[in-house]
């Protein structure tokens, strides 16, 4: 019962957060800034969306109750990726037929230092975020002596162990945790190394409702990823505490609150921060444009991809949507993206070549 | 917020766009002795310009005696009682070549005087 509530869940998280994108507001549409006012053709487009996702939603859910259980893990593991790529086919539509205003090749730049990185952050949530690493790591030192010489340490979509190794393997999760704080803390140096161009009217406001942008897209990030760990956590202190003689119920439970932890920080995250952000980005568009000082012919593929050799910059403001993109022409660019992929597939490589030994 | 503004639509160098600005605050007195300049790798940042166009900024404004660069450590303000005499010859050329632009305008004695009162008026009282 517990395994096909967990395979349900995972659809309609995926679901819940197509669904909570699928919007058509005002000038916005998938919360982007067409530039122009919305038609019928972008209001079709978010139906066809939420048709696809309620449609997945219904035959997952059905499947997760009835059907036999591996045609229920496979239709868990495959079904979400239906809306996910509907989603994205309707887009990259709507962004081909943006007509976003050119940036002004006239602004202000601030000769004070902007605020940094540490300014945005919440004090509260980091402390959370550090003591939650500090703690899962003392107290899997804790069981650690008294864990069996075998652990479960990988589960299928029903939440069965399917692999079995050391306890010291469970180390990885702790290494996930640290990366995930890491990629906080660069995703957050990456909003507040943004360039600080401001019109030539309005410059306060501007500057304020910049500011605000930016404090919004960092708690974001910051309950995303706190949440993220607090289901890594959950995981490594569940298992080895479920490997424990008397304690193996602790196995099913454990999957299940990582997997409502996880899909609470997705799902929370996007209904606490997408308004308030599509307000302020709403905002910045109408005192000068969120892409102020980039270049004209940096935009590519209707303005999803920058490009810009000669311009420095290496994190820009997305020109329709919310949050950031990288300057391709910048070398870091690719560096980092190359890293952000590498290392998760590393940590997964290391666990599998340890399970081997 | 102290801002300098740039134009990537004039012909005006950007690096000279920066330098003017930078010297107009030093001038007005929205610039102090010893005030601190934004690094030449933030400044470019913000413009969106290689780092040797504010740095060759900075360097123009060091050259007159206005801006102090040291090795490691951010440009300062020098104060304008310790800026070097401007060549008065030249600043006469490039004003003569602003009157000359204004009579090809069709502005006469008069409304060139305006102008100049005008944009007197303007620098002083931001």
């Amino acid at each position: 019962m517990l395994s096909r509530i967990i395979l349900a869940s995972t659809i309609v998280t995926v679901v819940l957060v197509v669904w909570l994108v699928a919007r058509a507001d005002g000038e916005r549409v998938f919360y982007m800034d067409l530039g122009r006012r919305l038609d019928e053709r972008d209001r079709a487009r978010v139906r066809r969306v939420q048709g696809v996702t309620l449609a997945s939603a219904l035959v997952g859910v059905a499947a997760a109750a009835f059907a036999p259980l591996p045609a229920a893990v496979l239709v868990a593991t495959l079904l979400p990726f239906a809306p996910i790529a509907w989603l994205l086919v309707e887009v990259v539509g709507a962004v081909k037929s943006a007509k976003p205003a050119e940036a002004s090749l006239r602004f202000r730049v601030p000769l004070t230092e902007p605020p940094p990185a540490k300014q945005y952050v919440s004090l509260p949530l980091q402390i959370a975020h550090g003591a939650l690493i500090a703690l899962s790591a003392a107290a899997f030192v804790f069981v650690r002596g008294q864990l069996p010489v075998l652990v479960p340490l990988h589960f299928d979509a029903a939440g069965r162990p399917n692999r079995w190794g050391s306890p010291d393997e469970l180390w990885a999760l702790g290494g996930i945790m640290l990366f995930c704080w890491a990629l906080c803390w660069f995703l957050v140096v990456g909003v507040a190394r943004e360039r600080w161009a401001l019109p030539t009217a309005h410059t306060e406001a501007y500057a304020r409702a910049s500011r605000r942008r930016r404090e919004l897209l960092v708690r974001m990030i910051e309950v995303l990823m706190l949440c993220v760990n607090a289901a890594v956590a959950v995981s490594w202190l569940g298992i080895a505490i479920g490997s424990l003689p008397g304690w193996s119920h602790l196995l099913g439970i454990t999957v299940a609150v990582a997997l409502v932890l996880s899909a609470g920080g997705a799902v929370g995250s996007l209904v606490a921060f997408l308004a308030p952000l599509a307000a302020v980005q709403r905002q910045l568009s109408a005192l000068g444009g969120v892409a102020l000082g980039t270049r004209r012919d940096g935009w590519r593929w209707g303005g999803m991809i920058y490009y810009a050799p000669d311009d420095p910059a290496l994190f820009i403001p997305k020109r329709l949507g919310i949050g950031q993109t990288f300057n391709f022409a910048r070398p870091a660019a690719w560096l980092i993206l190359v890293l952000l992929v590498v290392v998760p597939i590393g940590l997964a490589f290391t666990s599998m070549l340890l399970s081997r030994r | 917020m102290l801002t300098i503004e740039v134009d990537f639509g004039s012909a005006r160098p950007v690096y000279r766009q920066i330098a003017e600005q930078v010297r107009g605050l030093i001038a007005r007195g929205d610039l102090s002795d010893g005030a601190e300049l934004p690094s030449v790798r933030q400044l470019a940042a913000n413009v969106g310009v290689n780092l040797n166009t504010v740095a060759k900024a900075y360097r123009i404004l060091a050259d007159e005696g206005l801006v102090d660069l040291r090795h490691g450590s951010r440009a300062r303000v020098l104060g304008g009682a310790r800026a070097r005499a401007p060549e008065v010859e030249g600043l006469e050329r490039e004003l003569g070549d602003v009157i000359s632009r204004l009579v090809l305008q069709g502005r006469g004695r008069e409304e060139v005087s305006a102008f100049f009162e005008t944009a007197l008026e303007r620098f002083f009282e931001r």
